[in-house]
């Protein structure tokens, strides 16, 4: 396979970046984190730019500070970071269940929270789109798994981070030409498949993910549906935050991905969490555990584009809502 | 005088493992030649459609076009195919483009990336025609069948109709008779190597076509015929082949593309695929719906079966005819049994053809089989182990539909393998989610017959040794990974009492080897190494000449002593190394030359289609797979694998294992995971990502129990173990999962949506049975 | 699209430095195969999934199929092509031919390289680690078992290991 043509841009710094980034507007491009995304994508031909800049040599993107993840960091490295493992546990395993310890190894954290959305009407060929008509996503004006006039694309975001780092309340910083902002991760989708980002200008770069002080204490776990325990993006996932407080749940956030085209807080599954106890085996959890994961389900809107049957991911939610909270109040 | 030490049954490299962890040895994409050009390929985006016309005029303004290929050029409507009775392939539409992916064009140019450019401007005008997608439609009659010859107007390519013994009487007087209808959905080969070839016009007007494939011979005959070229003026080479299983078997259109290309623009054209191309270009095994009956008296004697197989063929006939009948004979062993009716067809639809693939024919059957023998079992409260070695088939006897059974390990894998799992502590016994599950199989040793009706040898294998003292081996077996280099050197070192590493194999240029038919149907260890063999032999018997010149003794009495020497039976004192035995040969013959072949024993009975499944002799497996279910998800686990496997005499213990562990890999692939999808007539999950072969993570440890028959035709007493390994896996998953959680999966793969729907229906049976019992 | 035509990278490949004339968006094994004849990264899948064109970029194992050639400039690639330069075949290669880890050698050199840079990082695996860290490599043929046992074997020999990498620096 090959990418077609394109000019590849490695800037040393954010400013010679943005300067860069200046440059290609008028062309367009895309920033290249590991590519390990990205550059399927263009082997298929899909929305290729002809501008393509690097983020490996930014100097600024390596520098690293204790109180946050660079973007630039690999998923190999964060896996294997036993400090970050002492703190947050369920971060680091979530990082170890993306795609596969080759990939890992050049994927990135930034490009992992940025990963395009995922359908299978779209994430093919450009001869198996022309043969099977293209979409929204790509060459043409419906969508094929709800064609519907002025539907929005619904292809499922499938990134395995971003619903723990919502767990845990992360925040991200975004530099761009203008300077830097720091904004919640979950002021950061949008739910349209296509237009993914809320009030991001395309020249801006994610540089840092930001972890709450407090969250280091709250105890949390992510659960990920997929066939084989290697290279399959999940087909569902579940991220559960808890804040313990004298032997019962004070706070907690739940979040899914694969489920809709944006990593989703779920409010109220989580509001039926608080004021639990943290005893697993109290007689209180059977029905609650039960309860808790049929309204996951009702909330969790799996679409036909993936490789399992939406029914199956729906039923899944809630197993994965379970074992997540199980798994966390074991900690 | 110390015997010679063997080489039989020792633990060895292949011969040509140290090109490989090299990187090194040659694969068809490292090629490279003088002045080569690249061809890509422009695929059909209809799965039925009549091609009006291909306009190259916008690929033609590409830097670099060289040329195109079109519908309706010489030789591209030349029919071809693996089967003299199934010549259905043709290289480009006539005019038909028969699936979504087929290639209905291609363009040549200086650089890949120019081709790439190109195809994707080629235009091409089609005539949509309403496809035929599922195997119920190919039933009916149709004004465009997809092929000349189908049967009665319709697209039903092959019915296969069997019926040894008195079914419906063994039937009426059974005690236990299980049913089922089961479902198989198609899945690919998945070698990592993606297929391609190399089509090189030579300064003397021939023709070489380098191509990843498993049977260069018939792909040979093939381009000769399209080409119309007679044979001597191609050259086909196989170089170090990346995984074929079957994938690799057919010759195909684009080899037929590359070589009117090449032809054409007079310079070598490369043609790879793209992996998606591979998954299109598939056939692979046969979605297929297999219902079958078996009937069993009350001691436990299993009396008949009664199949009935639908497999979808897709466009093209491959192997289908032989697939078709593969489906009902190969259930007639590991078991005795008195009657046996098989019904079975094969359907043209426009998807991509369907195939070989290891186990040919046999797996989908066996699945249906042995889990209904489970249940059987059950029924009868006789443990599945003792009902299988109560009903063994005999070694040395003949089964209904006159296979000739001579070597037979099965009760032996039995034993080992029951012992081997502890299954007698575990079946039945262990907690609910876990359970073990048993699977047995047959397979052949080679086909019987050769596909081309023809008189000439199956195998046969040269040798040449001049004064370095190293055996120059010509042969024609392809060596796709499977070891069979490996095999030949050692028939021939063993022959002649010599080290393998005196051996150097070619095994990859019509020019200069002798017919092999090629790998498939697990055919050579059991001929090419049998022809190795006797050529090994006559050199033998040539240096046994040589040492009676120089003892003065009697011929004969010379066998192989120790470390490369012969000794004689009448003088102790005598002992004549290889190289000086070697250099009288050489004074008195000049180069050594020998040849060795095989034919296959008339064998089989003379009914119609009694050349199905005939080999000269057969495999044998047991297998237990311990599984944990996880009755929530659905997810089942492979816990482990126990695999006793008859494989006559293990020449080589390494290469053995690596087959069965191989083998069940495949297996657990087809049984939990791998699956062809379609939406409509397009294939949806075309790529390593979305088509799930397991990783190492899913692929569990594997206890390997070597059974050994020596068999009395076998080189060395040697017969397959590259294919008949891969079927018993699956259904003993299956009887795993019902031991684990009591459910009956008929629906292959057994992926965590079927087992949780099994589980759902099991629990609603189960609410009813307790609400009706409570009543 | 704009059409760029190639320009010159300076790449430096298993000690020695090229200049090969590339577009930008060749991939490295695009590279490293067709422009440099080093034939041993194999393409199986060219989409990240199969381990096949596994290299090593600064000791790192990187899958070539999805990073871009003009993005190496200024590190140090090494294929499997690296080493059998000194004549000898590593522990590896040597107990990968001699247990039966390749059959059909196409996966090979993606393990080989793998599995250099796993004993780098862990010199005593347990088996289950190590096929947790194989689980990006897909052999078709071996069913993993044999792979499994030649690393296992030459973890447990300790015998004098040598990454990849490790031996380049010795040799330059
Ligand atoms: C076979 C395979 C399996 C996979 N399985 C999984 C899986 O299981 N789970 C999973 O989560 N992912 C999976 N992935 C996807 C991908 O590998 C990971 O999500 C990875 O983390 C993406 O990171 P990257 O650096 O490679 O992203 P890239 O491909 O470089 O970038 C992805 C997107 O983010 C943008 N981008 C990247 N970094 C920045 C930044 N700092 N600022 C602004 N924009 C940026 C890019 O422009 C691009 O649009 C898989 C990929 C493959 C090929
Ligand atoms: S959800 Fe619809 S628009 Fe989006 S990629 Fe899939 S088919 Fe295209
Ligand atoms: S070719 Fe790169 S991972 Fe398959
Ligand atoms: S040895 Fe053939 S794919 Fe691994």
């Amino acid at each position: 396979m090959r990418i077609p043509d394109l000019q590849l841009h490695r800037p040393a710094n954010l400013t010679d970046a943005f300067s860069a980034a200046q440059h290609c507007a008028s062309e367009g491009f895309d920033w290249l984190g590991g590519g390990t995304d990205l550059l399927c994508n263009y082997k298929w031909g899909l929305n290729v730019r002809p501008h393509l800049l690097s983020l490996k040599h930014i100097a600024e993107l390596h520098d690293c500070s204790p109180d946050s993840l660079s973007s630039a960091r690999t998923l190999h490295s964060i896996s294997h970071d036993g400090e970050l493992a002492s703190r947050y546990p369920a971060l680091v395993e979530a990082a170890q269940m993306v795609a596969s310890p080759l990939i890992r190894r050049t994927a990135t954290l930034g490009g992992n929270l940025l990963l395009d959305t995922r359908c299978w009407h779209f994430n093919q060929t450009a001869s198996w789109r022309e043969a099977h008509g293209s979409c929204l996503k790509a060459e043409a004006d419906t969508c094929r798994v709800v064609p519907k006039p002025g539907n929005l694309c619904v292809a499922a975001y499938s990134g395995d981070l971003a619903p723990i780092l919502l767990a845990l309340d992360a925040s991200v910083e975004w530099v761009g030409p203008q300077g830097s902002r720091i904004v919640s991760l979950s002021e950061v989708y949008q739910e349209d498949g296509i237009r993914r980002f809320r009030d991001k200008a395309n020249s801006e770069i994610l540089t840092r993910v930001i972890l709450p002080e407090a969250s280091e204490t709250w105890v949390s776990a992510y659960q990920k549906l997929r066939l084989r325990e290697t290279i399959d993006f999940p087909e569902g996932g579940v991220a559960v935050a808890l804040r313990i407080d004298g032997g019962f749940i004070a706070e907690a956030r739940v979040a899914t991905t694969a489920y809709a085209p944006i990593p989703l807080l779920h409010d109220s599954v989580a509001a039926g969490l608080v004021g639990a106890p943290i005893d697993i085996q109290d007689e209180s959890w059977a029905s609650r555990l039960e309860l808790l994961a049929d309204q996951l389900r009702a909330q969790v809107r799996p679409m036909k584009n993936t490789s399992m049957s939406p029914a199956y991911r729906k039923r899944m939610a809630g197993v994965l809502l379970k074992r997540a909270i199980q798994k966390a109040l074991a900690r | 005088m110390s015997p010679r030490i063997s080489t039989v049954g020792t633990r060895m490299p292949l011969v040509d493992a140290h090109e490989k962890v090299s990187g090194r040895g040659t694969f068809i994409e490292d090629f490279h030649f003088q002045g080569m050009t690249h061809a890509r390929c422009v695929r059909s985006l209809h799965p039925f459609a009549e091609v009006l016309s291909v306009d190259f005029s916008d690929a033609e303004k590409i830097p670099g076009f060289i040329c195109g290929l079109a519908p309706g050029e010489p030789g591209t409507a030349r029919k071809f195919g693996v089967l003299p009775i199934s010549q259905d392939e043709t290289a480009l539409p006539a005019p038909y483009a028969l699936y979504s992916g087929a290639i209905v064009a291609a363009v040549v140019c200086e650089d890949e990336i120019s081709a790439r450019k190109a195809a994707a401007l080629v235009k091409v005008d089609y005539q949509v025609l309403k496809p035929v997608l599922r195997p119920k439609d190919a039933m009916r009659p149709t004004e465009t069948p997809l092929h000349e010859v189908t049967v009665g107007g319709t697209n039903i390519h092959k019915v296969v109709e069997q019926e040894f013994g008195e079914v419906d009487v063994a039937f009426d007087g059974a005690s236990v008779t299980q049913s089922g209808e089961f479902v198989f959905h198609g899945i690919n080969h998945g070698f990592t190597e993606p297929i391609g070839c190399v089509a090189v016009p030579e300064p003397n007007g021939r023709l070489s076509l380098y191509s990843a494939t498993q049977v260069p011979h018939y792909l040979h005959m093939a381009l000769a015929k399209v080409l119309e070229e007679p044979m001597h003026r191609i050259r086909v080479y196989k170089p170090l082949v990346g995984g074929g299983f079957g994938g690799k078997s057919d010759p195909f259109p684009h080899e037929m593309v590359a070589s009117l290309l090449a032809r054409k623009c007079g310079r070598p054209v490369r043609l790879m695929f793209d992996r998606d191309e591979v998954f299109l270009n598939n056939h692979g095994r046969h979605p297929t719906e297999y219902k079958l009956s078996v009937a069993t008296a009350q001691d436990g004697t299993l009396l008949a079966i009664d199949a009935d197989a639908e497999i979808d063929g897709g466009a093209w006939g491959s192997f289908g005819v032989v697939t078709t009948y593969y489906n009902g004979v190969l259930t007639q062993g590991p078991y005795r049994m008195q009657a046996f009716r098989y019904a079975g067809r094969r359907l043209y639809t426009n998807k991509p053809a369907s195939g070989a693939m290891r186990g040919h024919g046999a797996v989908n059957a066996r699945f249906a089989l042995e889990t209904l023998i489970d249940e059987t079992a059950e029924a009868l409260q006789i443990d599945p182990f003792d009902f299988r070695e109560q009903n063994a088939l005999p070694s040395n006897t003949t089964t209904l539909n006159q296979f000739r059974i001579t070597s037979n390990g099965f009760t032996e894998c039995l034993t080992q393998s029951r012992k081997a799992s502890d299954w007698d502590a575990k079946h039945g016994k262990l907690p609910t989610g876990k359970g073990v599950g048993l699977g047995c199989g047959f397979f052949i040793s080679g086909s019987g017959l050769p596909i081309h009706r023809t008189r000439t040898p199956m195998s046969t294998v040269h040798l040449k040794i001049d004064m370095d003292g190293g055996v120059t081996i010509h042969s024609m077996a392809a060596d796709i990974g499977q070891g069979s280099d490996t095999v030949l050197a050692q028939c021939v070192a063993e022959a002649i009492g010599i080290e393998m590493s005196r051996c150097r194999v070619l095994a990859r240029d019509s020019d200069t080897a002798p017919i092999d038919l090629g790998s498939y149907s697990s055919r050579v260890t059991f001929m090419a190494g049998n022809a190795a063999l006797r050529a090994g032999e006559a050199i033998f018997r040539k240096l046994q000449r040589a040492c009676s010149r120089i003892s003065g003794l009697p011929a004969a009495g010379f066998r192989k002593g120790a470390g490369e020497t012969y000794i004689h039976d009448d003088d102790a004192t005598v002992r004549i190394d290889f190289m000086e035995a070697l250099d009288e040969a050489l004074a008195f013959n000049g180069a050594l030359i020998s040849k060795g072949v095989y034919h296959a024993p008339k064998l089989g009975g003379t009914f119609k289609g009694a050349g199905a499944g005939l080999s000269p002799s057969y495999s044998y497996q047991a297998f237990v797979a311990q599984v944990d279910v996880d009755t929530e998800t659905g997810m089942v686990r492979v816990e482990k694998v126990w695999a006793a496997h008859d494989c006559g005499k293990a020449l080589n213990l390494t290469a053995v294992e690596g087959q069965l562990e191989g083998s069940v890999h495949m297996g657990i692939g087809q049984a939990l995971t791998e699956e062809m999808k379609y939406s409509g007539g397009q294939l949806i999950n075309g790529s390593l990502l979305d088509y799930k072969i397991p990783s190492p993570l899913e692929t569990p440890e594997m206890d390997i129990l070597v059974v050994e028959s020596n068999d009395p035709e076998g080189p060395l007493g040697a017969k397959e173990c590259g294919e008949g390994a891969l079927a018993p896996i699956i259904p003993a998953i299956a009887n795993a999962i019902y031991d684990a959680v009591g459910i009956r999966m008929r629906e292959v793969p057994m992926t965590p949506e079927r087992v949780l729907a099994a589980l759902d229906r099991k629990a609603k049976t189960d609410a009813a049975t307790a609400s009706n019992e409570a009543n | 699209m704009s059409e760029s035509p190639p320009t010159t990278l300076r790449l430096s490949v298993n000690g020695h430095t090229h200049t090969v004339l590339a577009r930008h968006a060749d991939s490295l094994l695009d590279v490293l195969r067709e422009q440099l004849g080093l034939t041993a990264t194999k393409r199986g899948c060219d989409l990240g999934t199969c381990g096949c064109c596994l290299v090593q970029i600064d000791g790192e194992p990187n899958l070539s199929c999805l990073t871009l050639a003009a993005e190496v400039e200024g590190q140090q690639v090494i294929s499997l092509e690296g080493l059998p330069d000194s004549g000898r075949f590593t522990p590896l290669q040597d107990t990968f031919a001699e247990m039966g880890a390749s059959q059909c050698g196409f996966c090979t050199p993606g393990f080989l390289l793998t599995a250099d840079a796993i004993l780098r990082d862990n010199p005593t695996p347990t088996r289950d680690e190590l096929r947790s860290e194989l689980s990006g490599n897909l052999c078709r043929c071996t069913g993993f078992a044999k792979i499994l046992d030649a690393i296992e074997r030459c973890a447990s020999e300790h015998r004098a290991f040598r990454g990849y990498a490790d031996a380049m620096r010795g040799q330059a």
